[in-house]
């Protein structure tokens, strides 16, 4: 089977994990904002995971090197532009690119800036490229519930122009998504829907409150779910989508090899899973790369480098 | 060692999944399902 030819869908993409290292460079020289090199080859070993990656907070530090790029209409829309023509690379017919307007923030560049800037990135990306799209905001576990009901207020406003969707993301070992009921509770009444990063190597009764207290229809990565049996029964049955992303798991260290990962036992349990990239520019991969890959014996036997796919 | 080959079955179901629980409007699913539908895998 020919998976760069197969036509695909992507509906867990950071948009800030799929920016081109050449576009960062670019930006970080023309905006003025330091960075550890103005080379891509040189700037892609701050900013590519590799085989040194141990955990969560390594993968995360990748994008620690070029955030002061973000709170830029500018940026936004260039690397928003972008994604769609990488992603009609790569044969995705669909995607849906997340990102977190709080982080996209400056005194001068506000939550709604980045988002018109991004829609309208995407606006064109789709004209110029005929792939088709939609957006989801993140909500941040670590800020107020009050910033984040600003969040689900963004998604509503901007519903009409390509915004489908709202997420959890951030760090839910320390930071707990209860207190963010109330965001959630906007969303199901504005009929937002909602996906929630949950399980991803944390306890699976993150993922119990993502799907049944704050009404989250696709959970992000899931992947604890395989220590809970009735779990996995209950969102079988309510019809729970997850959006399993293996190398991503992988170098993060989420679980430590191929085989270690519950996507096969969650096929075989018929749980509706999707394969998705989760952030393509630093795992250095595309969608095509998730579904060949697991023919590779590299891909299996470790933190994945595979010349025969990459 | 466990089997990782994905099935031409259950590659049609993975892309059947992602096309029924796009958060874009209901005609956008029905005509993304439609097309994996439709698709030949072997």
């Amino acid at each position: 089977m020919n998976f760069k030819q197969l036509p695909k869908i992507d509906l867990h993409l950071h948009l800030d994990g799929a920016i081109r290292v050449a576009t960062i460079a670019e930006l970080g020289d023309e905006l003025g904002i330091p960075l550890p090199s103005y080379d891509p080859k040189e700037l892609a070993k701050f900013v590519q995971v590799n085989r040194d990656c141990r955990s969560l907070t390594d993968f995360l530090k990748r994008f620690e090197a070029f955030y002061p790029i973000l709170p830029f209409a500018k940026t936004q829309e260039r690397i928003a532009y972008e994604l769609c023509e990488d992603c009609v690379r790569d044969n995705v017919i669909y995607f849906e690119a997340r990102f977190a307007p709080t982080l996209c923030t400056s005194p001068k560049f506000t939550m709604e800036d980045a988002v018109v800037a991004a829609l309208e990135g995407f606006r064109r990306g789709q004209r110029d490229f005929g792939v088709r799209c939609g957006t989801i905001l993140c909500c941040y576990r670590s800020i107020s519930v009050q910033e984040n009901i600003a969040v689900v207020q963004l998604a509503h406003k901007y519903r009409d122009l390509g915004v489908v969707g709202i997420d959890l993301a951030g760090d839910e070992n320390h930071f707990p998504a209860a207190p963010h009921a109330e965001a959630f509770a906007l969303a199901r009444k504005l009929e937002i829907p909602i996906t929630i990063h949950a399980g991803e190597g944390c306890r699976p009764e993150n993922i119990r409150e993502a799907v049944f207290t704050h009404g989250a229809t696709r959970i992000g990565h899931g992947v604890s779910l395989q220590h809970d049996s009735e779990l996995l029964k209950a969102v079988r049955d309510r019809g729970t989508v997850f959006e399993i992303c293996l190398t991503s798991n992988l170098q993060t260290c989420t679980v430590p090899s191929a085989q270690a990962h519950p996507f096969r036992k969650f096929l075989d349990e018929k749980i509706r899973v999707t394969l998705n990239t989760d952030d393509p520019a630093i795992s250095n991969i595309t969608l095509t790369h998730e579904f060949e890959g697991w023919r590779c014996a590299s891909f299996r036997s470790g933190p994945p480098r595979c010349a025969a796919c990459c | 060692m466990r089997e990782f080959q994905i099935r031409p079955a259950e590659v049609r179901g993975l892309l059947l999944n992602a096309a029924q629980a796009v958060f874009g409007e209901t005609s956008l699913q029905r005509e993304l399902t439609g097309r994996f539908e439709r698709l030949e895998l072997t």
